[in-house]
């Protein structure tokens, strides 16, 4: 073959990727921004796959003018793909789905739509902590918020004859605790602690439901250093003990031990102690009861540790305000919190138990009402301000305690130092 | 590299290196270079989310340097990159040899399964490796178990849980640079080994004499990629320990991450990320110089 | 071929033996628990206690076949773009001496040096210049220059003697002739692991595709795959994920391998014997 043939050859190819690469190109769609600037487009990111179709059916009936375009993203890759997004130019989405630990460091940047006209208002219709946002603004409300309970398998209590007793402190909790571990000869657990940041939020729950909070709302450190230390001595101590079973429920061993029932008991929020328990061990149906979060000792007020939440919140610089307005908005129309209470369980709104049915009996815990009781302690004011930094500060800190390496005080002591260099 | 430079200048006209390459700068300009210089160029400036960047000179660097968790970072990430290439340069080579003393069938066979690992999505190799660490059901402790030992707790200890690390990285990209180590063998002559047979050379010899003098520039390629790569570990501790248990396995690109892109310093980021370049480039060159010199000797 | 004494074939043998059982065990931990009942999933057994199919339904169920397409797409287009590049410019650094050469192979390197997550914005900015977001083309075009390809394929032409060259170019060949009908048939092998550098760098890419595409429709297997992950966290998924991922792993290995097959049967280990007589 001569040369010349070869060379075309060579050409040719290089042309035909050339070719693919532009056909592919214009193949995709995406850049309707082009076609003339409709205002009626409604993009919206969400990381929760439950959410499209709830968005497709129930938002997109509602406000058949707007375009409403779903993309999903995996969760760990929001803030990343919204910072590029933000940075990068002009490809912001109207809405973010975001979760409600990562909310305030982005809320602080102002940079999200204030929403104090519509939500002001309705201050008295959420608990206190479930509106948020930055600079004195009110940029959402939460979703789904992470009230926490004991989830407890009292059927298998029951085979030791072990109840928990009623209206509960962590005491009795403690107690009973001890007394599975003595029955089953220490291969029952009523607690869980998880690795790393699960763990840290783990103790936070612990901590927020004593009313702990290392942020206040304006976002200065404000930490009751007694109670922090005295929270993750009494979580040491429970390991200590041998009371504490170690893994997370991401794990695909975590509901095994469920199954087999080695965890008997754990602390968890609605999303996963109920709705994944149901899906992923349906036949222990009607074994389980939710206890709602004890008291730290006989006088207290009962309050609910905090796991997080979800939010939606708009961009400022977006091209469709009012879509994200009306969108936010309509997750508090009666379509819209019955669409919460389907994908999310727990609804923040407190007038919603008027509009929608709240109070349906779950044949799951026997019967009982799991939604209300939850719902029904109180929310404590807990502020996530700095969350990635202080997570991070907390998880080192609980490790290093749980290792025997630093006493909690010490623990607590270099957490607040961190903090504090912020 | 080997080739002499005498006379070139008649040989061919002085555009033809040019063409050669413009193809491949044609494409790197704008999508590689062009982003690298932007890189640098964030490191310079303060940017908060939303606004426009304004300079800064040299301020991020110092809050970076200044930063302890960075130069834990660091120090972490140089400890499990010399773990790493410690283990798998010799183990590379040495399976690579093997490779091509096997029969052609055993060979591909061979070459598929270690190659597998690099294949697997990060989010299987997260939830294998969990269940074989795992301390309470692990298959691994199980085994320890039978001979009485363990349980080992491979993730949940400071100390140990960089190395589970460091076993899961060289399990992934062994087989991987084996391959590209065996296809350079390929690419030697049958000849000269050969022509040390008959001179009597015994596989070490043969080995030192043909095999590591003519792969040395393939194995110079896989020792500047995967310390590259060592360099930038992120992926698997992201997924395994999240940089736990208390930061001992917190890599470099993970604080360049969390810096840009959960507290939303750009800058910040940018600035370690040059840090860190600096780092793997003086360590290269030494590298380089390294083995260049053991040449001459 | 094998060579050597009966103790020495033993000895190869059994390293490479242990070996092979050592990668290959998680290998086949993920293709039993692919098989698994995604309740049985924890069980720690040799061999599973029952056996399903049920997974690779649900794999395909999700947009898993969609997501895997995508990736062959991307993953394909950026080998053959990416190794025709590096093959020409590899040769250029390897056999020309020109003025810039070792700064412009220096830059190239250096560029390396760089973690791709100080990049990503940079990247996505530029292709926002180019119009070219929300296309393959802003995920190959990058992935295409790939600055260890372009050194992989130098350190092989730069093996290659000078004097093969010089007897052709007596004979009256162009330049290009030289690269295309000595020098490229030589480096075989370096170009069949570069091909395999460039489609496994794609297929595994995970940031780019990220940023670059939008929907989920273009998602590529990797961030399909974290996606449905990422459920997990939030409880908020009707039925667990691991199923869809262990089986969607298990089907993305294979085209892979094959990609390894075809570099292995073309490339890798088809050196014409006696082609070099230096």
């Amino acid at each position: 073959m001569n040369r010349a043939w070869k060379r075309k050859g060579v050409v040719s190819g290089v042309a035909a990727v050339a070719a693919a690469l532009t056909a592919c190109g214009s193949g995709n769609p995406g850049q309707a921004a082009e076609e003339g600037a409709v205002v009626d487009d409604l993009e919206i990111w969400v990381f929760s796959s439950s959410a499209p179709p709830v968005i497709k059916e129930g938002f997109a009936t509602a406000f058949p003018d707007y375009d409403v375009d779903v993309v999903e993203i995996p969760i760990a890759d929001l803030s990343q793909r919204l910072v590029v997004a933000m940075q990068g130019g002009d490809n912001l989405p109207d809405v973010v789905q975001l979760p409600l630990r990562e909310s305030g460091g982005l809320f602080a940047t102002g940079q999200f739509l204030d929403l104090t006209e519509e939500l002001g208002p309705m201050e008295d219709d959420f608990a206190d902590g479930i509106l948020v946002g930055g600079n004195g603004e009110i940029n959402a409300f939460t979703m789904g918020p992470g009230n926490m309970g004991l989830w407890v398998n009292h059927a298998a209590l029951a085979e030791h004859d072990i109840e928990i007793p009623a209206d509960p402190t962590w005491n009795d909790i403690v107690a009973v605790a001890e007394d599975l571990k003595a029955a089953s000869g220490g291969t029952q657990y009523m607690f869980v602690q998880p690795p790393g940041a699960n763990g840290a939020n783990m103790y936070n729950a612990f901590f927020s439901s004593r009313g702990g909070s290392w942020w206040n709302q304006d976002g200065e450190l404000a930490v009751d250093e007694d109670l922090a230390a005295d929270t993750l001595q009494f979580m040491i101590d429970l390991d200590r003990e041998g009371l504490v079973y170690h893994g997370v429920w991401t794990d695909a061993t975590y509901w095994d031990a469920i199954r087999n029932q080695e965890i008997v008991g754990w602390t968890m929020n609605f999303g996963v102690g109920s709705t994944s328990l149901q899906h992923n061990v349906p036949e222990q149906s009607g074994q389980w009861r939710l206890v709602t979060w004890p008291k730290w000792s006989e006088g207290d007020d009962q309050r609910t540790g905090v796991f997080g939440g979800s939010l939606y919140a708009g961009l400022d610089g977006a091209d469709n305000p009012a879509g994200a307005r009306d969108f936010i908005m309509w997750w508090l129309s009666p379509e819209g919190l019955q669409a919460q209470a389907d994908t999310l369980g727990l609804v923040s709104y407190s007038p919603a138990a008027e509009i929608i049915e709240l109070d349906t009996e779950d044949p799951y815990f026997g019967g009982q009402q799991v939604v209300q009781e939850l719902s029904s302690v109180p929310y404590p004011e807990f502020h996530f301000f700095h969350w990635p930094e202080t997570e991070a500060a907390i998880t080192a800190a609980v490790d290093q305690a749980y290792a025997g390496d630093i006493t909690p005080e010490e623990a607590v002591a270099q957490i607040v130092e961190e903090l504090g260099a912020l | 590299m080997s080739a002499s430079g005498r006379r070139r200048s008649q040989k061919y006209h002085q555009s033809t290196p040019y063409l050669f390459i413009a193809p491949f700068f044609l494409l790197f300009i704008p999508f590689g270079a062009g982003s690298v210089l932007l890189a640098l160029g964030m490191s310079f400036v303060d940017w908060p989310l939303g606004q426009s960047p304004e300079l800064v000179g040299l301020d991020k660097f110092a809050t970076v340097l200044e930063d302890p968790l960075f130069g834990r970072a660091m120090r972490n990430t140089l400890y499990m990159l010399v773990g790493f290439l410690l283990a798998l340069l010799p183990l590379c080579l040495l399976v690579a040899v093997l490779l091509k003393q096997l029969r052609r069938r055993t060979a591909n066979v061979v070459q598929v399964v270690i190659f597998a690992p690099i294949t697997m999505s990060l989010i299987a190799v997260a939830l294998v490796f969990d269940l074989l660490y795992n301390e309470r059901v692990g298959f691994v402790n199980g085994i320890l178990d039978m001979i009485g030992v363990g349980p080992v707790p491979f993730l949940s200890d400071s100390d140990l849980a960089p190395w589970s690390i460091i076993a899961l990285r060289i399990w992934r990209v062994l087989g991987y640079y084996a391959i590209i180590l065996f296809a350079g063998l390929q690419a030697i002559p049958d000849e000269f080994y050969e022509a040390a047979e008959l001179d009597g050379a015994g596989a070490w010899q043969r080995f030192r004499h043909v095999t590591f003098p003519l792969l040395k520039p393939v194995t110079m390629f896989v020792l500047v990629a995967s310390s590259i790569a060592a360099w930038e570990l992120f992926a698997e501790v992201d997924v395994l320990t999240d940089g736990g248990p208390a930061r001992s396995t917190l890599t470099a690109v993970m604080y360049i991450f969390g810096a840009s892109f959960e507290q939303f310093d750009l800058g910040k980021g940018a600035a370690a990320s040059v840090v860190l370049a600096f780092a793997i480039i003086v360590s290269t060159v030494v590298a380089h110089r390294l083995l260049r010199s053991d040449d001459r000797a | 071929m094998p060579k050597g004494s009966f103790a020495g074939r033993m000895g190869r043998g059994t390293v490479i033996g242990l070996i092979v059982i050592v990668t290959a065990f998680p290998l086949y931990w993920l293709l039993i628990s692919s098989l698994k009942p995604s309740t049985r999933l924890g069980e720690v057994s040799l061999i599973p206690s029952s056996v399903t199919l049920g997974n690779y339904v649900a794999a395909f169920d999700t947009q898993i076949p969609r997501w895997m397409l995508n990736t062959f797409g991307i993953a394909l287009l950026t080998t053959l773009l990416g190794v025709v590049v590096a093959a020409l410019a590899g040769f250029g650094f390897a056999r020309y001496r020109f003025r810039g050469r070792s700064l412009l192979f220096g830059v190239v390197l250096a560029s390396l040096a760089i973690p791709e997550y100080a990049l990503v914005l940079p990247q996505f900015t530029i292709m926002r210049q180019f119009g070219l977001l929300n296309t393959w083309a802003a995920v190959i075009l990058p992935l295409a220059a790939n600055a260890l390809v372009l050194f992989l394929l130098r350190q092989y032409f730069s093996q290659l003697p000078e004097e093969l060259f010089d007897a052709a170019r007596l004979d009256g060949s162009g330049e290009f002739r030289l690269f295309w009908t000595i020098a490229v048939p030589l480096v075989r092998p370096g170009l069949g692991a570069a091909g395999l550098l460039l489609f496994l760098n794609a297929w595994n890419a995970y940031l780019l595709p990220l940023v670059m595409l939008t929907n989920s429709e273009q998602f590529t297997m990797p961030i399909g795959l974290a996606f449905l992950h990422s459920q997990l966290n939030f409880g908020i998924v009707e039925k667990s994920p691991w199923g869809a991922i262990t089986a969607g792993t298990v089907i993305s290995i294979v085209p892979l391998i094959l990609c390894l097959l075809v570099m292995q049967r073309q490339f890798i280990g088809s050196l014409t014997a006696g082609a070099v007589k230096a």
